[in-house]
């Protein structure tokens, strides 16, 4: 089941103290998919990572069920990010040399021990719903530009987390394998009631949110 | 009893097994700290396959700084011990008062050098002793193609060589045993050159021809390079007495007769006592003698090289720390290449100890295998020096991995491992967000 998420004075400024984003409320309950649209350079990526608890220079609140991560020192957020949540990076960011299994469960080799097993067991059903090939293992620069943003969503996917965060999923993709993409990802959201937060300029994708803000300058409209 | 005590009454093998493992164990200790509880291997392995070119070079780096500090320590200990093997059979020698390594060099390693004689007076005193059950007059300076050519005595010779590999001891003054590495067969016939090296004249001596009679086996000394000769020959050959009275058998070898005895460059006594020995070398240490035994000048000779040696491995060790700071630095750059990947790891939740144990766990492997490599490259770069000084020698240099090298390798590692946890460490405080962009 999916964690809620409230925001209140969230602030992330730029090392110079210019802002680049300023939420002062923002409820989103339990299992809702949440999809953020805006221009290039609004602040889409910083939200998602104000609300993963990477940002630096951050003030205000992020509560996932009532628990702020910002508030939280580094090895807690790092044990939340690990325990509760899946992200998808703008840029699929794969370790080259290993394999596509072992980049969708890269997860195992720092999960705790009695969830390492069901770690790759994930990765690779979530591949294989995908389609991404994984017989024979090669290494992952090997694997195409459509490929490797799918097996960027099978690592999110497989720690079997409450939270889905997703920067630009979509992008980059032919118009049926995004839609593949975007089935898997909503299907898997759907499936386990998890919170979707989802950045895209794919106006299909965009079109299947429960709710749609848009980012401009920093600024949250709905 | 104290600790002390127990640790005297281990077994050497014990002591330096121990040693090796406690000078290993801040490598483990702290290997065993950053890794366990992860996998991180399979992304170390990623990283070791990511830059190939620039890891094998590391690699090579800390080889050859490591076979540096290997090689020195194990091509030292080798030359001291093949000094010492090749001196081992001379227990005491005597000569006319002036240098000891003068008469070192020239009676025990055949270095060909002009010293004073000493005459049948000294001769008859020492044979005198009831103790002595050697006393060998040798006499040098002649060669054959290359090989110096030694007279002495039978007794000497069937002492040094031990028994003869093939044929038999000569007995007549035109007889001779040939060193191990002689090229001369048995039944082979020669004729001395006056003389050694390049100013040998081969015509002084054209009248007398030798035949060789026996071989003698490998000594690891110069000596197999030599053939010897009875010291009557020598002396006759030079038109000197042949130290014998008139009516001589001529069968070669003591009694001598001091009044027809020409003199010898040295003595080389052998008592059957140890006691007798030192007694020797007190009584003929005067004006006009002088006795030395040559293990003890080699021991000396070999203090003044441990300095050296010391001198050495202090450059070696500093090579090597240079090397690993080179490294090191190396590292920082590489764990830069990697940033991303690891604020990759670190934005999936991944603790700040696993990317540590990732990055440090690739500095390690580098480390570890250079240092393996390096005793390999030590013990290869020792095998080919020592084959050189015995071919250029004849003292024989055996290579040998011995515990000093391990504990230094040990050491090396340890601190290195330990220095490796800068890199590794300055890679959690970056920027997680500013990494993942870059
Ligand atoms: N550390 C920083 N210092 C200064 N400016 C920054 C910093 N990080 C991001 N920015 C700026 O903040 C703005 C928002 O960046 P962000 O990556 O969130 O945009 P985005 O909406 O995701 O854009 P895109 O659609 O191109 O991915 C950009 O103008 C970016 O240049
Ligand atoms: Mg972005």
């Amino acid at each position: 089941m999916g964690l809620a998420l409230t925001i209140t004075d969230l602030v992330v400024e730029a090392s110079g103290g210019r802002h680049l984003l300023s939420v002062p409320q923002l409820d989103v309950p339990a299992g809702c998919h949440l999809g953020i649209s805006g221009p290039s350079g609004a602040g889409k990526s910083t939200f998602l990572h104000a609300l993963a608890g990477l940002a630096r220079r951050t003030s205000g609140h992020v509560l996932w069920d009532g628990c702020d991560i910002l508030a939280l020192r580094q090895g807690a957020r790092a044990r939340f990010r690990r325990d509760h949540m899946g992200f998808v990076f703008q840029d699929p960011l794969l370790f080259e040399e290993i394999s596509a299994l072992a980049n969708a469960g890269v997860a195992a080799a720092f999960a705790p021990r009695r969830r390492r097993a069901a770690v790759t067991l994930a990765a690779g059903e979530a591949l294989t719903t995908l389609g991404v090939p994984t017989r024979p293992a090669r290494p992952a620069a090997t694997h195409s530009g459509g490929e490797r943003q799918r097996i960027a969503l099978a690592r999110a996917l497989a720690t079997d987390p409450p939270i889905l965060l997703a920067d630009e999923p979509t992008a980059s993709l032919d118009r049926a394998t995004a839609d593949t993409l975007a089935d898997a990802l909503l299907g898997a959201a759907r499936a386990a009631g998890r919170t979707l937060v989802v950045v895209s300029h794919d106006p299909a994708l965009i079109a299947r949110m429960d709710r749609v803000l848009t980012l401009r300058n920093g600024e949250i409209t709905e | 009893m104290n600790s002390l005590d127990l640790w005297d009454r281990l077994p050497a093998l014990a002591q330096d097994g121990l040693t090796f493992l406690a000078l290993l164990l801040p490598a483990l200790l702290v290997g065993v700290a950053v890794m366990a509880g992860h996998r991180p291997l399979a992304l170390v392995g990623a990283m070791l396959r990511r830059f190939p070119f620039t890891n094998a070079l590391f690699v090579l780096l800390i080889a050859a700084s490591v076979g540096l500090g290997v090689g020195l320590i194990a091509q030292e200990r080798g030359l001291r011990i093949g000094t010492a093997r090749a001196a081992e059979k001379f227990d005491l020698v005597l000569a006319a008062p002036g240098s000891e390594i003068t008469m070192l060099l020239a009676a025990v390693y055949l270095q060909p050098s002009d010293v004073p004689l000493l005459g049948g007076d000294v001769y008859a005193e020492v044979t005198e002793n009831p103790h002595v059950s050697i006393a060998a007059p040798i006499a040098f300076g002649d060669s054959y193609d290359g090989a110096p050519v030694i007279g002495t005595t039978p007794d000497f010779a069937g002492h040094l060589a031990g028994p003869l590999a093939a044929g038999r001891m000569f007995a007549t003054e035109r007889e001779a045993v040939a060193g191990a590495r002689v090229p001369l067969a048995i039944g082979d016939e020669f004729t001395p050159a006056h003389g050694v090296g390049a100013s040998a004249d081969e015509e002084a001596h054209e009248h007398a021809h030798f035949t060789v009679v026996g071989r003698m086996p490998m000594t690891g000394s110069p000596w197999d390079r030599a053939i010897l000769v009875p010291v009557e020959a020598v002396w006759e050959v030079h038109g000197l007495a042949d130290g014998h009275a008139d009516g001589w058998s001529g069968e070669v070898g003591p009694p001598f007769d001091m009044a027809r005895f020409p003199g010898t460059p040295a003595i080389l006594v052998r008592a059957d006592e140890l006691w007798a020995n030192y007694a020797l070398r007190s009584e003929f240490n005067r004006a006009d003698v002088m006795a030395f035994f040559p293990g003890a000048v080699l021991a000396g000779l070999h203090n003044i090289l441990g300095d050296v040696r010391q001198a050495m491995s202090l450059l070696a060790v500093a090579t090597q720390v240079l090397v690993t700071a080179g490294v090191l630095a190396g590292l920082l750059v590489l764990a830069r290449l990697t940033a991303q990947r690891l604020a990759l790891l670190r934005a999936l939740g991944a603790p700040a100890r696993f990317a540590f144990a990732v990055v440090w766990g690739y500095a390690a492997s580098l480390i570890v295998a250079g240092a393996i490599l390096g005793v390999g490259v030590g013990y290869g770069a020792t095998i080919a020096l020592s084959a050189i000084i015995t071919e250029r020698t004849d003292i024989l240099v055996t290579a040998r991995l011995d515990w000093p090298e391990l504990h230094l390798v040990a050491g090396f590692v340890s601190l290195t491992l330990l220095l490796a946890l800068l890199p590794a460490g300055a890679t959690l405080s970056r920027d997680i967000v500013r990494d993942l962009r870059a």
